[in-house]
This record gives C-alpha cells, sequence and structure tokens, in this order.
C-alpha cells in the first residue's frame, strides 16, 4: 500500500537526506557494554540459545526507517548473526538507499573491534518490477561471548508513503525492542494501526502530545517454535502494522462501508445476468426435485474452468456477468460462484454470495479495516427451507461442502436489497471429513498380502484434490501418503482411483498391497496388530510439552475395517479386547470379531474439535497415547507344529 | 520490503510478438515415442550446444525446445541462465507454441537475481517465467554465453532428470587446434559423418531420481571437453594433466599464504615451540576451524583465489579457501608443512581421467606430519610417497576434529596443489570401528507393562559429527525435543527426562548422550503373555528398495560399527516363554547380529551392526534387500513372558 505524496515532496526530502532527524539518531548511537553483558553466558528463560538481542530499536519515519541491533553471541551457531543483509528498492518509486552503516564486535574483555570492512551491493533483483538490491557487511573478529552492535538506516522516497509492520518475534531470543513511529501529519490520507498477538497491556501508544508519533516496547520475546497442528505463524507471532488509506475511513464503520460496496459489486454482476435462465432450465431439464435441481446447477458450474486456481493463468479477462462465464465456460473463484447464484436464483431458489474470511494464513479481525481479510466467495442457497453452503469457486469442492478454511469463519452476505448481513458460516461435524479404510487380507509367511478399499469422503477428498495440478500427481501424492501409513517396503499396486478430480463426494482407491514389516515374531509365534492402518502411524503429540495451542483444520473421522484370513492349519491365539475411549472432543472405539481363521477388526477414531488450549496439551497427549496403543496390541497367531 | 521482493520474483512474462525460428518449428513439430517418454512431465524435444573457441574465449550457444506434458511439467517452462563478472550473457530468447498460438519472449520479459544465499556473491541467474503453459504447448530458448575461462574447457551434459529425444553438440575451433575430449557414463559415440566436432545423440533416457542414489553428477551422461592450441599455450590456460591444474591454482593461492607480526604472535601464543606437536597442530586447527567464522565471499576471481590470511585473520571470518589461506599461513609460522586439496563435496563427481577445475567446489588442506612423531588415531592420513605422511583436514567443518574429514569427503579425490604442481590423491577412508554408536540401557520393566531406566548412546567419528550438525542449531528446549521425537518414532508413548548432552561443542571429544526413559505400556499384553521386544531403540534396517524400477547404485551412511547393550530387569511374576531367535547376517557391504538371553531376572539383548562400504552396487541390491527384510524382522522380534501362577 503506497500512496505518492506530490504535494509533500521537495521540502521533505531536503530536510530527510541532509541530516538525521532527532528519532533516527535515537538509533544509531553506540552504548558501553555493562559489566553483565560482558559476562553474560546465556538467558536463563532460553538456556542454550545461541545468541539473544539484547537490545533492538526500531525507528520509522517518513521517507527513512533505521534500526539498531545489540546482539550478544553465546555459540558458534551464534556466530551467524554477524552477517547482516539489509535489502532496499534501488529503483522508483522507492529510489532508495542505505546509509550510516556502522558495527562494532566488543569482547567479553571489553576490548572493541570496530567495523572498517567493506560494505557490498549485492543485486537481489532487477527487472520489469524494479531493482532491489542489499547492502551485505559481516562484523569482525566474533566469537562465542562477542557482543555485536550495528546500525543502518534505509531511506526513500519521502513522498512516498510505506505502510509500516513490526513483526517482533525473531528465532533467537528478544530481551528488549523499542519501535517508534513518525507518520504523515497531512490531511489528505486516513491511517490506522493493526496488532496482533502482544501481550496483555502492550499496545502502540501516542508519543508525547504528536498526534502522529507512536511507540511501542517489548521485553522478554521467546523465539518462535514451529509445533504440529499449530495455528499460522502470522497469527502467533506478535505483529503491529500500520497502514495509510486513501480516504479517512474509520475502522469501525469500515466493514459497514466495504460490505456496501462488495453487495453492490455481487449484486450487480447478478443482476447482469439475465441470460442465464437458459443455462440453468437446460441444466435442470425435467428435474422436479429441488435437491436434484441445485446439484445439478452446481455440477455445470464445477464443470466450467476456473481460471483462478490454474497457476499458469496470469490474467482473467474479468465477466461482467454469468453470461459471459457461461460464454467463456469458465472465470474466476467469485464469477463461479457468483454464476452459480445466478443459476439458482433463475431456478427458483432462494440464493445468495457470501463473502467470507479464510482462516488458512491469519484469522478475521474486524478491528482491522482491510478488504484483503474477506478474499473468498461462497455461495448460500435455500433448499428445501434448509440454508445449504456450496463452494463453487475451489475446484473439485464437493457438493455443499464448504473448504475448510471457509468454515466456522466470519461472512457478509450479500443481499437483492443491498443491506449487507453479518454471519458466520457453519462448521461440519467429523462425519462431513470421513476417511473410510477397508482391507482384506491374508498372512503369508511374514507378509500381509491382499486388497484394500481407501475413501476419502467430504473434506478429506477435497484436501486430496487440491494437492497436485493434475489428475496424475494428485494419484502419485494418494499413493505416496497411503504407502506412508505402513512400514517401509509396503507395495502397493492401485487398481483404480476414481474421484480425484470431480466434486463428487469421495475419492475411492482400490488396491492391491503387500505389506512386509507388520507382522512380528515372539518365539515360535506370530504377532499381529490387527489395526495395520494406523499401528504405524506417529504419535504427532508425542513432545512432552506444548508451547502454543492445538489447531485442527477441521473436524474428522477415520473408520477402519480389516479383514484378517489364516493360513490352513495357523490358529488365532488371544486378540485383542474391545477398547473404547472417550475424551469428549476426541473419541476411540476398536473391535475384534474372531470366525477362527478369520478375523475382522473394525476401528473409528474421530476428533471433533478445532482450537484446543496449550494448557490443555497432556489430555490431548494421553488421549493419543492410549489410541497408539490399543491400534499396537496384537493378534497372537499359533503357526502349526513342524 | 523483502517479502515484497520475493513476491514479485513470482511475476511473469509478458509475451511480445512472435517471430519463431525454423529451428524451434521442426523441433516442436518433431514426433516422440511414447515408450520413450515413460511417465515424464516433460520432454525435451532438442538441445543443441555450439560452442566456439578462440582468443581466449569460449562462447556457448544454447537452442533448447521442451515439451511440456502434464500440468506439473508446467514448472519447466523457467528458463535460468547463470552469469558473473567472468561471463557476458550476450543474447536471449524464448518461445511458446501452444496449438496454432505463438508467443515470443525476450530479455526484457526476463529478471536478474542472486542465485545464492551468500553474503557477498557477484553471481547472477537471468530468469525467464513462459506465463499460461497448458500440456502440449512447446516451448524454447536460446542463449549465447561469451566468457572468458581460466582454462579453455567445456562440458556437454547431455543426461538430465527429462527424456531427451535429440541431444546435440558442435564445437568451432580455430585452424591447428585440437581437441581433448572424454566421454562420462556412456560409450564413447562417432562425430557425425563429414562433421568432425559434431556429435548427435537420440532418445537419451531420463536419469530418474532415486532413493538414496550416488550425485547425479557421478551417474549422468557428458562429455568433457579440453581446447588445445597449436604452440606453447600461455602459461594456465591448458588443463591436460591434474598438474596443470594444481600449477593454476598454486599461482592464484599460494601468495596469499604470506603472514604478519600479528599472526606470528598469534601463532607463537596457541603454539609455542614448548609444546608438543600434536597441541600445536591442534591449537592452530582449532583456531581456523572455530574462531575463523564462515562467510563466503566470492567477488570475481574470488570463487577461486583466496583472501590474503591477514585479512582472514583481522577479520576472522572467510570461506573454506580463506580458512585453509589463514591455516596454511599460521602451519608455516608454526614449521608445519602444508598444501591446499581441492575437493568435491560429492563423491564420484571428480574423475580421475579428465583433469579440470570446474568440477571443484571447496578446499580443505594436507599438513605434514613430523617424521618421528606418531599420531595414534589419525584417519585421515594419506601416505604420500615423497611428502611422507599427509593429514587431511577440513576447517569448515566445525563438527569434524582433527585426525578426521567428513564423511562425504572420503573415498573421493582432491586435488593435492603443491608449490611444484600436484596431483589427484584419493582421500582416506575411516573405518568401521572409528565411526560408532555404542548404546546402553539399563532398564526395568513393571507389572503393568511400563519401562523406565537410563539410557547412554556414545558416538564417535562420522556419527558424532552427524548429530552434532543436527544439535548445533537448536537450543537446549529444541534439542530436548528432537531427542523425544527420536525416542518416541521407537515406542508408542515415552518421555525423556533428565536429558544430558556432553561434548556437543566439541568435536574432539566423543559425543555423549544420556537420559532417563519412561515408556508406559510399552510391553504388550495378550491373554497370560507379556510381549516384550528388547530391542527397544534404534533402526538399522533400511527400506526396502524397488529392485524392478531401480538403475542406480546405493549409497549408506558410510562405514560404522554400531552396537546395542539392552539390560531389562523382568518382573519377578513373570517367567520366560519364548526368547527371540538369534540373528547373523554377513554380506559384503554389511554384517548383523543379535542375541537375547534370560538370567536371574534380566532379559539381556545384544545386537551388533558393521557398514563396510560407502556404495552398494545395483548388483548386490537384491542381497541388500533380503539383509534388510532379516534386520527388520529382528527389529520386531519379541520376547514372551508368562505370569506365575
Amino acid at each position: 500500500m503506497r500512496i505518492r505524496l506530490a504535494a509533500v515532496a521537495a521540502a521533505v526530502s531536503l530536510i530527510l537526506v541532509s541530516s538525521l532527524s532527532a528519532a533516527l539518531s535515537k538509533a544509531q548511537t553506540f552504548r558501553d557494554a555493562t559489566h553483565e553483558e560482558l559476562t553474560m553466558k546465556g538467558l536463563d528463560s532460553a538456556p542454550g540459545a545461541s545468541a539473544a538481542i539484547l537490545d533492538w530499536v526500531h525507528v520509522d519515519e517518513l521517507g527513512a526507517m533505521s534500526e539498531y541491533y545489540r546482539i550478544k553471541v553465546f555459540t558458534d551457531e551464534g556466530k551467524q548473526y554477524a552477517d547482516v543483509e539489509v535489502p532496499y528498492m534501488a529503483s522508483y518509486p522507492a529510489d532508495g538507499q542505505v546509509t550510516d552503516i556502522a558495527a562494532r564486535t566488543i569482547h567479553p574483555d571489553g576490548t572493541i573491534v570496530p567495523f572498517d570492512g567493506k560494505v557490498y551491493d549485492k543485486l537481489l533483483y532487477k527487472g520489469s518490477h524494479g531493482v532491489y538490491r542489499a547492502k551485505t557487511f559481516s562484523l569482525a573478529d566474533v566469537q562465542p561471548g562477542s557482543l555485536l552492535e550495528y546500525h543502518f538506516v534505509v531511506r526513500w522516497s519521502p513522498n512516498l508513503l510505506m505502510d509500516t509492520e513490526w513483526i517482533i518475534q525473531k528465532s533467537i531470543p528478544i530481551e528488549h525492542a523499542s519501535f517508534t513511529l513518525t507518520a504523515y501529519d497531512g490531511n489528505e490520507f486516513g491511517s490506522f494501526f493493526t496488532y496482533s498477538g502482544l501481550p496483555a497491556g502492550v499496545v502502540p501508544s501516542h508519543v508525547g502530545t504528536a498526534r502522529n508519533k507512536f511507540a511501542l516496547e517489548m521485553a522478554h520475546v521467546a523465539p518462535y517454535r514451529d509445533e504440529p497442528y499449530a495455528l499460522p505463524a502470522a497469527q502467533i507471532k506478535p505483529r503491529v502494522a500500520f497502514y495509510y488509506t486513501a480516504s479517512h475511513v474509520r475502522p469501525d464503520s469500515f466493514w459497514d462501508s466495504q460490505s456496501r460496496d462488495w453487495n453492490k459489486e455481487a449484486e450487480g454482476f447478478l443482476a447482469r445476468s439475465r441470460g442465464v435462465s437458459t443455462t440453468a432450465s437446460t441444466t435442470i431439464g425435467s428435474e422436479q426435485n429441488a435437491g436434484e435441481k441445485i446439484r445439478k446447477l452446481y455440477t455445470f458450474v464445477q464443470g466450467l474452468k476456473n481460471l483462478s486456481a490454474d497457476s499458469s493463468v496470469t490474467t482473467i479477462k474479468e465477466a461482467k456477468s454469468a453470461d459471459d462465464v457461461i460464454a467463456n465456460k469458465g472465470g474466476s473463484s467469485h464469477e463461479l460462484t457468483r454464476t452459480f447464484v445466478a443459476l439458482a436464483r433463475s431456478a427458483g431458489f432462494d440464493a445468495n454470495v457470501i463473502r467470507v474470511a479464510p482462516r488458512d494464513e491469519r484469522f478475521f479481525s474486524d478491528k482491522l479495516p482491510d478488504a484483503e481479510q474477506m478474499s473468498a466467495e461462497v455461495a448460500e442457497v435455500i433448499v428445501d427451507g434448509k440454508p445449504l453452503y456450496f463452494d463453487p469457486g475451489t475446484p473439485h469442492a464437493p457438493f455443499a461442502l464448504l473448504s475448510w478454511e471457509k468454515t466456522y469463519v466470519p461472512g457478509i452476505r450479500m443481499t437483492k436489497g443491498g443491506s449487507p448481513q453479518w454471519l458466520k458460516t457453519p462448521v461440519d461435524p467429523p462425519s462431513t471429513a470421513l476417511l473410510q479404510r477397508k482391507a482384506d487380507l491374508r498372512l503369508d509367511g511374514e507378509t500381509l498380502k491382499g486388497t484394500m478399499t481407501i475413501a476419502f469422503r467430504g473434506q478429506e477428498a477435497l484436501v486430496r484434490r487440491l494437492r497436485g495440478d493434475d489428475e496424475a500427481a494428485r494419484k502419485k501424492a494418494i499413493e505416496d501418503e497411503i504407502k506412508g501409513w505402513f512400514p517401509n517396503g509396503a507395495v502397493l499396486n492401485v487398481k483404480s482411483a476414481e474421484g480425484l478430480s470431480s466434486p463428487d463426494d469421495a475419492i475411492v482407491v482400490k488396491c492391491d498391497a503387500e505389506l512386509p514389516g507388520i507382522v512380528s515374531r515372539a518365539g515360535t509365534r506370530l504377532m499381529v496388530p490387527l489395526s495395520v492402518f494406523a499401528a504405524s502411524t506417529r504419535n504427532p503429540f508425542a513432545a512432552s510439552t506444548r508451547t502454543a495451542p492445538i489447531y485442527f483444520h477441521y473436524s474428522r473421522q477415520e473408520d477402519d475395517e480389516v479383514k484378517l484370513t489364516l493360513p490352513a492349519k495357523y490358529a488365532a491365539g488371544s486378540h485383542p479386547p474391545p477398547q473404547s475411549l472417550n475424551a469428549g472432543s476426541f473419541q476411540y472405539g476398536m473391535t475384534v470379531e474372531d470366525h477362527g481363521s478369520e478375523l475382522t477388526m473394525k476401528r473409528s477414531l474421530i476428533i471433533d474439535a478445532m482450537f484446543i488450549d496449550a494448557e490443555q496439551y497432556s489430555g490431548v497427549r494421553n488421549f493419543f497415547n492410549a489410541a497408539a496403543t490399543a491400534d499396537q496390541r496384537p493378534l497372537l497367531i499359533n503357526p502349526p507344529a513342524e | 520490503m523483502r517479502r515484497a521482493l520475493w513476491l514479485l520474483l513470482a511475476f511473469t512474462a509478458l509475451p511480445g510478438r512472435a517471430s519463431v525460428p525454423d529451428w524451434v518449428t521442426t523441433a516442436a513439430a518433431a514426433m516422440v515415442p511414447s515408450a520413450f517418454v515413460g511417465d515424464a512431465k516433460a520432454v525435451v524435444v532438442f538441445d543443441s550446444k555450439e560452442i566456439s573457441v578462440g582468443g581466449g574465449e569460449i562462447i556457448t550457444h544454447r537452442r533448447r525446445v521442451v515439451r511440456i506434458l502434464t500440468a506439473a511439467g508446467r514448472d519447466l517452462a523457467s528458463f535460468v541462465v547463470h552469469y558473473d563478472k567472468e561471463t557476458q550473457l550476450r543474447s536471449f530468447h524464448a518461445w511458446a507454441i501452444s496449438g496454432s498460438v505463438t508467443r515470443q519472449f525476450g530479455e526484457r520479459d526476463a529478471f536478474e537475481a542472486n542465485p545464492y544465499g551468500e553474503v557477498f556473491d557477484d553471481s547472477r541467474v537471468k530468469a525467464l517465467t513462459i506465463p499460461n503453459v497448458a500440456p502440449g504447448t512447446v516451448v524454447a530458448w536460446e542463449y549465447e554465453q561469451r566468457e572468458r575461462p581460466d582454462a579453455l574447457q567445456a562440458i556437454w551434459d547431455f543426461q538430465e532428470e527429462l527424456p531427451v529425444l535429440s541431444a546435440k553438440c558442435q564445437l568451432f575451433l580455430p585452424p591447428g587446434w585440437e581437441i581433448d575430449l572424454r566421454w562420462f557414463h556412456h560409450e564413447p559415440v562417432a562425430p557425425l559423418r563429414g562433421m568432425p566436432g559434431s556429435w548427435e545423440l537420440h532418445e537419451v533416457p531420463a536419469l530418474k531420481d532415486e532413493p538414496r542414489m550416488p550425485a547425479f553428477g557421478a551417474v549422468a551422461g557428458r562429455v568433457a571437453f579440453n581446447f588445445v592450441p597449436p604452440g606453447t599455450p600461455a602459461r594456465g590456460t591448458i588443463h591436460r594433466s591434474w598438474g596443470d591444474v594444481a600449477s593454476w591454482f598454486a599461482n592464484l593461492a599460494l601468495a596469499r599464504c604470506v603472514s604478519s607480526p600479528q599472526i606470528d604472535a598469534k601463532v607463537h601464543e596457541l603454539a609455542p615451540q614448548t609444546a608438543a606437536p600434536l597441541d600445536r597442530l591442534t591449537a592452530l586447527t582449532r583456531f581456523a576451524q572455530r574462531e575463523v567464522r564462515y562467510v563466503a565471499v566470492e567477488i570475481g576471481i574470488g570463487g577461486y583465489q583466496p583472501h590474503a590470511a591477514v585479512d582472514v585473520f583481522r577479520n576472522r571470518y572467510g570461506d573454506c579457501k580463506d580458512k585453509v589461506a589463514i591455516l596454511r599461513t599460521m602451519l608455516a609460522a608454526a614449521g608445519f608443512e602444508s598444501y591446499y586439496v581441492l575437493v568435491n563435496t560429492d563423491r564420484g563427481i571428480i574423475d580421475p581421467a579428465f583433469p579440470t577445475a570446474v568440477l571443484f567446489n571447496h578446499a580443505i588442506i594436507a599438513i605434514r606430519l613430523p617424521k618421528d612423531v606418531s599420531f595414534p588415531g589419525f584417519f585421515s592420513v594419506y601416505d604420500h610417497p615423497t611428502l611422507g605422511r599427509l593429514l587431511i583436514f577440513d576447517p569448515t567443518s566445525s563438527v569434524t576434529p582433527l585426525g578426521r574429514i567428513p564423511e562425504y569427503e572420503q573415498e573421493g579425490h582432491g586435488l593435492l596443489v603443491t608449490e611444484k604442481g600436484g596431483e589427484l590423491i584419493s582421500l582416506p577412508v575411516a573405518p568401521p570401528d572409528s565411526n560408532q554408536l555404542r548404546r546402553r540401557a539399563k532398564l526395568q520393566l513393571t507389572a503393568d507393562g511400563a519401562l523406565a531406566g537410563d539410557v547412554e548412546e556414545v558416538r564417535t567419528g562420522a556419527l558424532a559429527s552427524a548429530m552434532r550438525y543436527t544439535l548445533r542449531t537448536l537450543n537446549s528446549t529444541e534439542r530436548s525435543r528432537a531427542i523425544e521425537q527420536m525416542v518416541a518414532s521407537h515406542m508408542l508413548s515415552s518421555e525423556v527426562r533428565e536429558l544430558k548432552i556432553e561434548n556437543a561443542d566439541d568435536p574432539s571429544a566423543d559425543l555423549v548422550v544420556r537420559y532417563r526413559l519412561t515408556a508406559p505400556r510399552y510391553a504388550s499384553r495378550a491373554a497370560e503373555l507379556t510381549l516384550l521386544r528388547p530391542r527397544v531403540l534404534g533402526q538399522k534396517a533400511d527400506a526396502q528398495i524397488d529392485l524392478a524400477t531401480r538403475k542406480q547404485a546405493y549409497v549408506t551412511d558410510g562405514p560404522s560399527l554400531q552396537t546395542d547393550d539392552i539390560e531389562i530387569v523382568i518382573p519377578p511374576e513373570l517367567h520366560l516363554d519364548e526368547l527371540p531367535p538369534v540373528a547373523t547376517i554377513s554380506i559384503v557391504p554389511l554384517a548383523y547380529s543379535s542375541h537375547a538371553k534370560f538370567e536371574n531376572g534380566v532379559l539381556h539383548y545384544q545386537r551388533e551392526m558393521t557398514t563396510r562400504t560407502f556404495t552398494v552396487p545395483v548388483a548386490s541390491l537384491a542381497e541388500l534387500n533380503r539383509a534388510f527384510a532379516k534386520i527388520s524382522s529382528d527389529e520386531r522380534s519379541t520376547a514372551v513372558f508368562v505370569e506365575k501362577r
């Protein structure tokens, strides 16, 4: 988001380029090392850290940004923080430069090694979108125990307003950070702050009486850690952003205004789509059932080319109406969704477009007046008095199913009357994301051989359809996934894989399988965990501790059935007893039917949860450990006496 | 700003008016046998390299036509050409043909960028992504490069990961010039009739990626050329022998190794004459390895030429050849003779049959050991016929101690560079028992099937280096998690407490990991039986190799000796029913044995695995599979206990 400010250009730039402002200077002063800094060996709050940022001063002004870093190196690995790269845009419109670079190394004994090496100017990118370069330099004589200090100023054309974003978490701990911003003070433009992930009570605040000066102080920021089933990184990391806007939009009225604009745009598209009735009636034919009618229309739209999903398409000619989309046999995601709504309305359904805020990268905040948050559209159709939600803009999305990132999120319903309405999209039950696995196996030596049928239904089908560019890639990915359920060496011969590139409810894979590595010897006996699909699965919650909340993208369910036939004269010994675990949102059940030489295991796992606090981690871990234990309980088989 | 930059890199080119040359349209119309293509995502229909030599320059004119076959193949419509200060890019054009629609692209549609993440590096690429490419689209590109290389050599690398329908190479030399050439990983092919200096290959199969295969460059077909002018060539421009290559590098590097009073003083401080030779060597090599930070500064000739030792000493940073420069200088000041050794970090890339500098990507050092001093426990010693014992050392590898070289350098070739020239040497291999993992566990089984006790893992040599490499970037919490994850991969439920890691940052000592293991529900119950897998930790068997499709040899983690010694105290209410059978396997690449016994209420399980070779040839892979299957079966075996009545 950049705005050129022709009016303020010349005067301001003269002032800024000629000398450092007081605020920038604040970030440009080296300080003596304290005894504590010189002797510190590590941080109690981050034992074993390779280095720590003791102080980070970041100053944003019009046309310039200054940074100061004070870093303590604890280990050899921490020496990497002495290599510095400062990127900048060297071409129009920023015409940037990096100035005032200074650095020094302070040894534990207090001796100072000033940086007098070369600063390189490295090309990062040069093309039709400008020239980006970086100043690079390396501090000298850095050892564990060294204190690194450096600062620089990045300048750009002061008649270019740049948004500011502070992400206040790095791979090493930050002991203290100070951020200040002096924003443009003219009346031509609006501006606003947004922030997330900050500790309680910490917010950017005004400096003194100046209305355009802001400051933020943070202390003891732990390094970022990646964990399985974590919230999006952008959601976790402390972040502050300051945006300029082309008009004086107040955050509290932004969404009202924005939703009206969207309503007008969507309804305009629909109003111009009067020519779709022929298509609707042709598609529906003689069908009378409402559910089947809407299914036919949905299948028709899913059959159109989704240009947004084609990575090779770089420019999409905008369609003005559903007629254009139908004539072009394709359109963008939004256009397909609106076309579906147009067809549904034409067929007599009460149908609306709903603008939604996907939750795959960041969660919606109504405090942030950024329209990009609501980047997707879905359709709502009343069928037999009930609202159904559709995702025709997502390729191969099954009938009446939203892609997971569009479920359980805020949305704005566009209406014919022009009065947008807020709502929350529904959250789907586990049964709409179902993995059904069936195996019919026989024991052959120490290998299990037989056939398997795997069905990925609903959300489980959709996520796999979105994995690859084409059917071959999707098939390969699924084959690899199925192989990954078993110990090394599993051989699959896929006989058929259906539903990979359609909006059908399920992907169904049928294959012959040879599974070595599951049967094991217990002296003269053989052991087989009958839960062959799950017995080798790694527990994602093996770690004994957890920092971040657990985030399941959607609720899901697994239903397994394994039939095992023993060879002649082999006898089944004891088999696992029935198992049932109920931890509220998590449920597990397993039973074995024993018919002599033929045994059938049935297993079910339900995860009916989305967000779980880190405090509840031990309960989650215990459940998954107990389920894994049940999955591994073996059937004992007695071979015939030799 | 950085984020904005990388988003921009994803932008693609806009087409210009199409004027498609004949070589593109002819190649685009070529029939491609479906059996030849198989399941490839694209096929190279035509690839041509014209190389003109003269006036100390090499001009390369490259033409290439690729037919995209699947949606996944669309990423092959991106082209990248490298260049730098020594190599000019003179022209750059591309075309796309989709049915009757043709599009043309030029240099203005491309962008320039730095391809590597080094702090200081002037390498550049010119890159172009052709948009709107669908299966069936034919994309073509052409460029001309002009370079003034240090040596007049070129490589025609005709085999790649895609099938190549037609590959062509043409050389243009001034009258009187000669060509030395060598074919690698392909039978030599005669030049085209009546066209000496022109070769054409048809239906070159794709070299597909296979798990644990040798480095691509060590198995891909290619031809290397040496261009030899008449008369006496300028010094250093012709590399017909390894001595020529060594002399060229010596000319660049050796003058950089000049000491200063400050360096001399540091040498005196670290390695006084009164100290023992081993201590002096240890101190100086440690300085180069630990106190000179790795930072690559590769500007212009800096890609080959080290910085002056005095600069490296002052800055305390440099790349591999800079580290060797300062170490050589300090060793000389201490009275030790030493030499540059140029290597490639992938085994098998350097072929003794074709002397060239361009395939080296790393520099290490050979230190001449004093005749009358013994250095026990050194596994990287090369016995040179005239220079005597040379200790090979890599100051860039922070996890490899003096006396060893990294596993990936062993069994490769290195160019020993001396003042008088040099020669190619075979780099020494450390024996299996110098790379050990010794795991000992004293555990107790409780009546409810939980396992608890103390585990100690001692790693030496390459296995210690590998573990140190993993641990080096992790803080204490992350190290605990990493160990927890390793343990968790062998059992359902476990906790690791009281973790202690000794010598993680000291590569000269054994790496010792100790922890207290708790594994609830470790033993399974089946009616009156308790089933206990005595192996507990560690997996020695690799995945079964798909012999039906395998084309390449199998690369191991290198020679090692790994032992497990597990004691489990069994509750008194259980008595032994059956023990796992003894396992014994011995084939050329490896040996494995295990046995369990039950005495005085203690289940004692011991096993040993020796890996003997770096590589297993294709002909031995069936045998290797059988061995892995037996090891895997042994690893799953359980002891059976019955409750006493």
